[in-house]
């Protein structure tokens, strides 16, 4: 036996690291009209439905300060009010079998007139892991 | 027969100690829960009647939105519970995670004294954890330095611990307004920035954050 082998005495049992992935979602420039919602979405490709997530994710384009080009944990839902031009985000992170899905909504409210959108990027980093079950 | 192979785990690092999975293997349809003596980070997936696991996700929406199933399983800081949203039943898996530094003596917890643990899996790391105590009164931003100098993956918790659900736990929400974040975290490469919202009325609340030396590729 290898002198550098050891047992471990331990109840130590991490969470294995699966795999990551990651994802963009671009969004070109377009009018967005009074009480209108656009919705865009990527798939990334998952190990297993049954495993779990951490989950990155950055708007790139946006106008509100506090959230473009900044690195976000994402629990599954993130929303926000965007300025310049005035809009709503949701973010919802979900998984079905074709592997987790990445949905965008925009929704400009109906008080507000039609507005240009500038190019915005989405970019998603997700890191997979499982434990034993 | 072949040799008897001994393998170990021999690791500088410290990796999420799970005391106990998949609680519940059999559909749930209503209220149930195990208490657990002492508190703990919960994560999980559950499936629903139509066969599909999904992340436990913030409940909540706001209005002219589609919103996702809501959460399913209500992770006490010292009970498991679930709950279900709608009539149909639904299978949760999830583990509980020892925080450093408590005591655990819930029969239910896996004991694994004296064990080999073999193993092809690269655990993630655990490069920096810790907690502290906030109130809601206000919106708060806590920074913790990690120093890594790229974008680490990390794990937050919110427990709360005083009036309405006392001592309900789970990963933080993330919400905003039109000046940034006013719940969640943001990450670059030297810091996390952990804001949590103001709440009326005011409660205790106690975050959790563990930052694993795992990068976002």
């Amino acid at each position: 036996m290898n002198t550098d082998d050891r047992i471990i005495d331990d109840e130590l049992q991490g969470l294995g690291y699966l795999g990551q992935a990651s994802g963009t979602i671009s969004v070109a420039s377009f009018t967005f009209f009074s009480g209108a919602t656009q919705t865009f979405s990527t798939t990334l490709p998952l190990a297993s439905e049954q495993t779990m997530s951490i989950s990155n994710v950055k708007f790139s384009g946006v106008g509100n300060t506090g959230v473009n080009n900044k690195w976000i944990y994402s629990t599954g839902k993130l929303s926000f009010r965007n300025t310049s031009p005035s809009y709503d985000v949701l973010l919802l992170i979900d998984r079905t079998p074709d592997g987790q899905v990445i949905k965008v909504q925009l929704y400009n409210p109906t008080v507000a007139s039609n507005q240009t959108v500038p190019n915005i990027t989405i970019s998603i980093k997700s890191y997979y892991y499982a434990p034993s079950w | 027969m072949g040799d008897v192979q001994l393998q170990g785990l021999d690791s500088d690092y410290d990796i999420d100690k799970i005391l106990n999975s998949s609680r519940f293997l059999t559909p749930v349809t209503g209220f149930d829960y195990d208490d657990l003596g002492n508190d703990v980070l919960p994560l999980g997936i559950y499936k629903d009647s139509a066969g599909v696991w999904h992340d436990f996700q913030p409940a909540s929406a706001l209005s002219g939105f589609t919103i996702q199933p809501v959460n399913v399983v209500d992770i006490y800081s010292s009970r498991v519970a679930t709950e279900f949203a709608g009539s149909s039943a639904i299978i949760p898996k999830f583990v509980l995670i020892a925080i450093k530094g408590k005591e655990y003596t819930n029969q239910n917890f896996f004991k694994r004294k004296n064990e080999m643990v073999t193993s092809p899996e690269s655990y993630m790391k655990i490069h920096l954890q810790g907690e502290y105590d906030t109130t809601t009164a206000a919106q708060t931003t806590t920074e913790v330095t990690h120093g890594l100098g790229y974008i680490p993956m990390i794990n937050v918790w919110v427990k709360n611990i005083s009036s309405g659900f006392p001592n309900y736990i789970n990963r933080i929400t993330t919400s905003g307004d039109s000046a940034g974040l006013t719940n969640g975290v943001i990450i670059d490469e030297q810091k996390i920035y952990i804001t949590t919202g103001l709440v009326s009325p005011s409660r205790n609340i106690t975050v959790y954050y563990r930052i694993y030396l795992e990068n976002q590729e």
